[in-house]
């Protein structure tokens, strides 16, 4: 009888859980905040954009914990997360960000039919995180990889050692 | 017909309930189950068109053009959003092109937040004929302000200020719950907040489907943001006592930035205008919580930039008053004679509706007789009811300050400022939010006590997952965490790991290390709060984890976990790395917060007293990676 639905006792979350929390990451505490300070940052290269970038996981632990989404490569930047070009404006980045949540976020109604874990909106949040700070955003910068771009990025690019000279 | 099923179907579910309970630790005895079960055949009775609608299956609304009623049939599960007031509650749903407020029998769509113990069955008197009147809900036999009283141990102060209530809160200032008890027949008949939340639910829940001739399950209720995630536990444990599932739990101002979301949508597609961001305050007070958020809202999606609320309303209000007129107040409220909460109950009465008054006049006087203490015969005036409330307001002006500093918004930013909850009818509170903000008027086009329900109703619209043709359904509201959540670590400090106004589903992790030579355990102890100290804190549930590898102090490195997921479930993920690997040096532990039940107060202290600091965390300094 449908009537006996309604008296059924539901103390267990409201949506259907994830299984497990993933490990801690290698690099906790440049993590706590999303941005470092200054002092993390003196050399721009590979590795502290890793760090910025994204948790950085070692391949056996994804394997082992199976994520839900296939996790951002090292590689993706932050830009690359929330969709807009490097020279984005903040009311760009913002409606990005705003845009991607819709999307992304579990509550949205757009993923209301096949539920989001959360997973990518930490992922965007984080990113629009650091790019909505303005001097975040600017230590993001100088910290990317460069080399790693095409050289029409290359060309448009400053350093800070040439900065220096000029 | 189907009657009789039922009837064996609730006889089933109340004894499940009171199993239930007591394998909770909650104390039901038998009678409870039955009075339990009196109350659904009761209800059963009173609405046989329950039962007979469920004989009906579902049909699904073409997709032509479908008449009102049709539409509601349409989406069989969408969820009613519910505010349960201190005092006043109310019901929504969305009707397909709209929110609507459900009305009682009575025609009312507020409805008083009560549960009277004077029969058998208690009663909430949403569906009675004749409303109760305030010398029956103040005669001892009604439990009311249950939302004040929820998920709180007898040393909260908020519990202590109870006292003066015409129902009997008693305390031992033990950290455990407090003994709260309704008159029944000159005799005090023990009960408990969950409880009488869930019968006035019941009711609700009986209203509603008499209305949409549907069984109603899914509900998405509004909160003070200033509850604690133990106090929400309460909540959801009184609802699932009342057949009900929560969708979502919302903090009241979350749900009216829904609403304005909406609303600033709406008025785009109308206007042709700019989809610019709009800068929203939102002040709600109400009789038993002030709430403060800030908002940024553009393309139906509203950001909260922070969160924050305190146990402060109108009922503080109401006895700072009537602590001015009555002398000796303490003394009346502690003596709970027949003749004196008589006395109380009609100071109550009186003095509330003085301040009622006060809103649209300058001066109200006050003529009283009580049978117990003295005749009071004076005017009440703006300036004395201010200089009676002056810490009151004072709290509300510093919690505004305080938002608007975490948000890092300035009086300048502000387009608009939303003022809900009946206290914000008081002149003082807002001319002080507004002039706060630097604002002439309040955002319009908002009623000031339907807006959180409405907000409830189209969230749980949304989070049913109906989408509307014209856009607008297409709502989001990025939530952020209310409370700081973290460990004790250091002694007794405590130390946040997710910070306050963190956007949600949110992870944040953090290294600690032990504070003894050789500790091999560790004990994980979570509190969410602001206090930088353990117990200014709200406690949630503690675990030991094992297997640190042994070393000079400092030495290991603890990894502590926290994550709120899409459903906003707290999980704790702790355990011991090597250093050098990064590598678990043993399984690590996930465990669900909050563990506690009821009594945590005392939890603490047995925690204290067994091992002390001898099982204690350290924080580490942050490491410069190389």
């Amino acid at each position: 009888m449908t009537r006996s639905r309604c008296f059924v006792l539901r103390y267990s979350s409201r949506k259907k859980g994830r299984c497990l929390v993933q490990l801690p990451s290698p690099q906790p505490s440049t993590e706590m905040n999303g941005t470092l300070t200054l002092g993390a940052l003196p050399v721009p290269g590979f590795r502290s954009a890793a760090i910025l970038t994204s948790r950085p996981r070692q391949p056996m632990r994804t394997l082992a914990f199976a994520p839900a989404v296939a996790l951002p490569a090292v590689s993706r930047s932050l830009y690359d997360v929330l969709q807009v070009k490097e020279t984005a404006s903040a009311a760009e980045i913002k409606s990005a960000y705003r845009s991607l949540a819709k999307r992304f976020h579990p509550d949205a109604s757009a993923a209301a039919a096949s539920p989001a874990s959360g997973e990518e909106f930490i992922e965007i949040h984080r990113a629009y995180a650091t790019l909505s700070d303005p001097s975040a955003r600017a230590q993001y910068d100088l910290s990317m990889p460069r080399f790693e771009f095409s050289g029409r990025t290359w060309a448009r690019t400053r350093r800070w050692e040439t900065d220096q000279c000029w | 017909m189907m009657r009789g099923p039922s009837i064996i179907i609730c006889l089933g579910v109340a004894t499940w309930i009171a199993t239930r309970q007591k394998a909770a630790g909650l104390i039901a005895p038998l009678p409870e189950a039955l009075k339990w079960l009196t109350a659904y055949v009761t209800l059963w009775m009173k609405y046989p068109i329950i039962t007979e609608m469920a004989e009906q299956p579902y049909t699904v609304a073409s997709d032509s053009e479908t008449s009102h009623d049709d539409k509601q049939s349409s989406f069989p599960d969408l969820a009613l959003g519910i505010d349960i007031g201190t005092s006043k509650c109310s019901v929504a749903i969305w009707n397909g092109s709209h929110v609507e407020l459900l009305r009682n029998t009575r025609n009312q769509k507020l409805m008083r937040s009560y549960v009277l113990f004077r029969d058998e069955i208690p009663t909430g008197g949403v569906s009675e004929e004749l409303p109760h009147d305030d010398q029956e809900i103040f005669s001892g036999s009604a439990v009311f302000n249950m939302k004040r009283l929820i998920g709180r141990v007898d040393t909260d102060p908020v519990v202590h200020a109870s006292k003066s209530l015409p129902f009997l809160v008693q305390t031992l200032d033990i950290g455990v719950r407090p003994f709260i008890a309704a008159l029944v027949n000159n005799v005090w008949r023990s009960t408990s907040p969950e409880e009488v939340l869930a019968i006035f639910l019941v009711e609700l829940k009986a209203m509603a489907e008499v209305q949409l001739k549907r069984p109603v399950r899914n509900v998405v209720l509004t909160i003070p943001v200033a509850f604690s995630r133990f106090q929400q536990t309460r909540i959801e444990r009184a609802c699932a006592m009342a057949g009900l599932q929560i969708l979502r739990l919302m903090p009241e101002p979350t749900a009216v930035a829904l609403l304005y979301a909406q609303q600033q949508q709406k008025g785009i597609q109308e206007n042709m205008g700019s989809g610019c961001e709009k800068v929203a305050v939102i002040f709600n007070m109400g009789a038993g919580y002030c709430d403060v958020a800030v908002t940024a809202t553009a393309g139906g999606v509203s950001q909260i930039k922070a969160l924050l609320g305190c146990t402060v309303g109108g009922e503080d209000m109401l006895q700072n008053v009537m602590r001015r007129l009555v002398p000796d107040f303490g003394s009346l409220c502690s003596n709970h004679s027949m003749e004196a909460i008589k006395s109380l109950g009609l100071l109550r009465t009186v003095t509330q509706d003085a301040i009622h008054k006060l809103s649209t006049q300058s001066s109200v006087s006050i003529n009283v007789d009580m049978s117990m203490g003295p005749k009071i015969c004076c005017s009440l005036d703006q300036a004395l009811f201010e200089a009676a409330n002056k810490d009151v307001f004072q709290t509300c002006e510093n919690l505004v300050r305080q938002c608007l500093f975490d948000a890092k918004v300035g009086a300048e930013d502000i387009d608009d400022v939303i003022l809900v909850g009946g206290c914000t009818r008081i002149p003082k509170i807002r001319s002080l939010v507004l002039g706060l903000c630097k604002k002439e008027s309040t955002c319009e086009g908002i009623n000031p006590l339907e807006a959180a329900v409405c907000g409830a109703a189209l969230e749980g619209a949304v989070a049913s997952g109906i989408s509307d043709p014209s856009g607008s359904l297409d709502l989001l509201t990025i939530l952020v965490t209310p409370l700081s959540l973290g460990i004790r670590a250091d002694g007794d400090k405590f130390i946040p790991i997710i910070n306050r106004n963190t956007a949600v589903p949110s992870r944040k992790d953090m290294l600690f290390t032990t504070s003894h030579d050789n500790q091999t355990e560790a004990l994980i102890v979570v509190y969410e709060g602001e206090g930088k100290t353990t117990e200014e804190n709200h406690f949630l549930g503690y675990f030991k984890i094992t297997g640190i590898p042994p070393g000079p102090k400092g030495s290991a490195e603890i990894s502590i976990c926290m994550d709120i997921d899409a459903s906003n479930v707290l999980r704790v993920l702790a355990g011991a790395i090597f250093p050098s690997t990064q590598l678990p040096a043993s399984p690590f532990i996930e465990v669900r917060m909050p563990t506690l039940d009821d009594g945590h107060g005392l939890c603490a202290q047995a925690l204290t007293k067994m091992y002390g600091s001898s099982l204690g965390l350290c924080t580490v300094e942050r490491k410069i990676p190389q």
